[in-house]
């Protein structure tokens, strides 16, 4: 549980600690001293004032004979009254005497002594009346002498020996204050042995403890700070890559926001180009319209021109048709001519003119099969155009109606086309509007960029102080660790830094 | 049109000046010794008949086909009111058969004869050198005795004589051994 405890938190148990044992050990000292104090102070109030007291009590029995003799040799009634002053402070110090008495034997002493001040009273009253009584002194001296000396002897003695008693309390006393104050004195030494060794111990502990910990923490102090060492080395590349980076970015967006512009005006052009387009395409759908007219009127003119060489192809078969009657007509009139030729052969001189009229005739019929051979190319000629103009003109007809049907198309296309160029018109100029936000958000972008490159090199400050502080920082936890551990120190030195 | 001369602006104009010559000057009469020849189509080969020894030409003639002791016997056709037996000149010449086209050369000597062929191509007269005497003349068949060049091209000249000749023989062959 201590381990989680702060440094101060440490440091003020064992202070408090160290404190409370001090306060023990004062407050032991306090009590030792007090009892030796005590049992000085009972050696000098009780069996010193005794003694003193027991002094005091010899001096007034003997004050008490010594006014009984100044009665018995001048019967002065103020010796009466002395001794009667004596009587009562030997009663007033018996009784502070017996207050102080603590033991059987002082009490039963005094008990004794008061017996025998009281029968040496009572002598000493004998006496004194004997002297009033006028007897004879020497018979006053014999009984003072024979009666009341014993009893002051006795209670002399019995002061004596009260005396003697005390003078043993008084010693035990004394004997017993200076076990009192060795064993005061070997306790607080004991008890400050003891202090001194727990605080030794609390020390070791919290050496131990606070190197244990501050070690560590300067361990991850080192550890921290050679991280962030490394960190703000990398943080200081970083930041400058970054503001390369924001270089070539500003760069990038100067670039952009031109091309931007560039882009707007091109849209601009298209727009315009777009409108132009449109009505362009107006105009075409116009003119595909009217195209289409055209076209129908051709495809009627083709249909009748198809119908016009239909009926040339069958005039045409029905020349070849009469040419072939010709041909043959010209065929046997050849025939006839050499047949001629052949009998005016057989005629002999007078079938010599006729064979000539024969050959003229054989020549013409040569002649008209020549020409009837020529007609027939001719015509075939004229078959094949018609052919082949028919055939074209069909095909020409059927380009027609594909033409008139993609003549259809494509009016459908231009008015497409022309939805699809205002469509464009239309997005030319959303693109020019948005081009232009485009160029304005790329301008609050190059400034918002400009902050951070200005940021980037703040950073890259910041980074070049934190790697400063980070180095400084490992020096100190160095520092620190060489003041806590200087083997560790020593043997563990910072390889990061 | 295929053949753009005959359209010529002045093609007409020949026409008509040719035609009206033809009747201007005086007839001519064939000078030297000169050979009447009909060109006419056997097998898709020309060749030529002397006019001398026929009688006449005809095409579109109906032949009623008939036996004959002559393997190149046609049939019979009627030629001006008297029938006319037809020899094949395919048969003569070695030609595959065909159906008859119908045009004929009939003999001049009697009996008349007539020679089926497959066309009639034109009448050549041809000077008499141009007639030259052929390999073939003492072959398997003697009527080719001869070849004329007309038109600068020579085709051989079928001798009728000898082709009657030669049926005869073939008929009286054919009576022998019967």
């Amino acid at each position: 549980m201590t381990q989680d405890w702060t440094f101060g938190r440490k440091l003020g148990a064992g202070f408090a600690i160290i404190v409370a044992l001090s306060v023990t050990i004062g407050i032991v000292a306090v009590y030792a001293l007090r009892g030796v104090v005590e049992s000085k102070d009972r050696v000098i109030d009780v069996n010193g004032k005794l003694l003193i007291d027991a002094e005091a009590l010899q001096a007034t029995v003997e004050k008490k004979v010594t006014t009984a003799r100044g009665y018995l040799l001048t019967r002065e009634e103020e010796f009466l009254k002395r001794m009667q002053k004596a009587r009562e402070d030997f009663g007033s110090i018996l009784d502070r005497i017996r207050g102080n008495v603590y033991t059987e034997e002082g009490q039963r002493l005094l008990e004794a002594l008061e017996r025998f001040e009281k029968d040496h009273q009572e002598t000493i009253d004998r006496v004194i009346a004997m002297r009033r009584a006028d007897e004879s002194m020497d018979k006053i001296v014999r009984f003072f002498e024979e009666e009341l000396m014993p009893r002051r002897d006795k209670v002399s003695e019995d002061i004596k020996a009260f005396v003697s008693l005390q003078e043993e309390h008084l010693k035990d006393a004394k004997e017993a204050s200076t076990a009192a104050a060795s064993a005061a004195s070997t306790l607080v030494g004991a008890i400050a042995a003891g202090i001194i060794l727990f605080a030794v111990v609390i020390a070791v502990f919290l050496t131990r403890a606070l190197s244990r910990q501050i070690g560590a923490s300067v361990g991850q102090i080192q550890s921290s700070s050679t991280e962030l060492q490394s960190a703000a080395n990398q943080q200081a590349s970083g930041a400058k890559e970054q503001a390369t980076a924001m270089r070539e970015i500003t760069t990038t967006i100067s670039e952009l926001l031109a091309t931007s512009r560039q882009i707007a005006e091109s849209a601009q052009r298209v727009a315009h180009i777009a409108t132009d387009t449109a009505r362009a395409a107006q105009n075409g759908e116009a003119t595909v319209g009217s195209t289409h007219e055209s076209i129908d009127t051709i495809r009627r003119q083709v249909d009748l021109i198809v119908n016009h060489m239909l009926n040339l192809g069958k005039k045409s078969q029905q020349i070849g048709g009469v040419l072939d009657i010709v041909a043959e007509l010209a065929e046997q009139t050849n025939i006839l001519a050499i047949n001629a030729t052949i009998e005016a052969a057989g005629a002999g001189e007078t079938g010599k003119r006729f064979a000539v009229v024969a050959d003229e005739i054989r020549k013409l019929a040569d002649r008209v099969a020549g020409s009837t051979k020529e007609i027939r190319g001719l015509i075939e000629d004229v078959r094949a155009a018609v052919n082949t103009t028919v055939m074209a003109t069909e095909s020409g007809a059927k380009a027609v109606d594909a033409g008139a049907k993609q003549f259809g198309e494509v009016t459908s296309n231009f008015k497409h086309i022309s939805g699809l160029v205002t469509t464009t018109t239309e997005a030319a100029r959303e693109i020019e509007l948005s081009t232009k936000q485009q160029a304005t958000a790329v301008e609050q972008v190059n400034v918002a960029i400009s902050n951070v490159a200005q940021a980037t090199k703040e950073t890259e400050a910041s980074s070049s102080q934190t790697l400063q502080t980070a180095t400084q920082l490992t020096g100190l936890s160095r520092d620190l660790q060489r003041l806590i551990e200087p083997e560790r120190a020593n043997s563990h030195p910072m390889g990061h830094a | 049109m295929s053949d753009g001369d005959f359209f010529h602006e002045g093609r007409v104009a020949e026409l008509r000046k040719a035609f009206d010559q033809t009747f201007v000057f005086p007839p001519r009469e064939q000078e030297g010794v000169y050979a009447d020849l009909l060109a006419v189509d056997v097998g898709g080969d020309p060749y030529a008949v002397p006019l001398l020894g026929l009688s006449g030409l005809y095409s579109g003639c109906r032949i009623a086909l008939v036996p004959g002791p002559v393997p190149e016997l046609i049939g019979v056709a009627g030629i001006r009111g008297s029938a006319v037996p037809v020899y094949g000149l395919r048969q003569f010449l070695g030609y595959p058969d065909a159906a008859p086209s119908g045009w004929l050369v009939v003999s001049k000597e009697s009996p008349r004869a007539g020679f089926s062929f497959d066309g009639f191509r034109a009448y050549a007269r041809v000077a008499a050198a141009d007639v030259v005497p052929s390999s073939e003349g003492g072959g398997a068949r003697p009527y080719l005795c001869s070849a004329a060049r007309i038109d600068g091209v020579a085709i051989p000249v079928l001798d009728v004589p000898i082709l009657l000749d030669e049926i005869a023989r073939k008929a009286r062959a054919a009576s022998n051994s019967k």
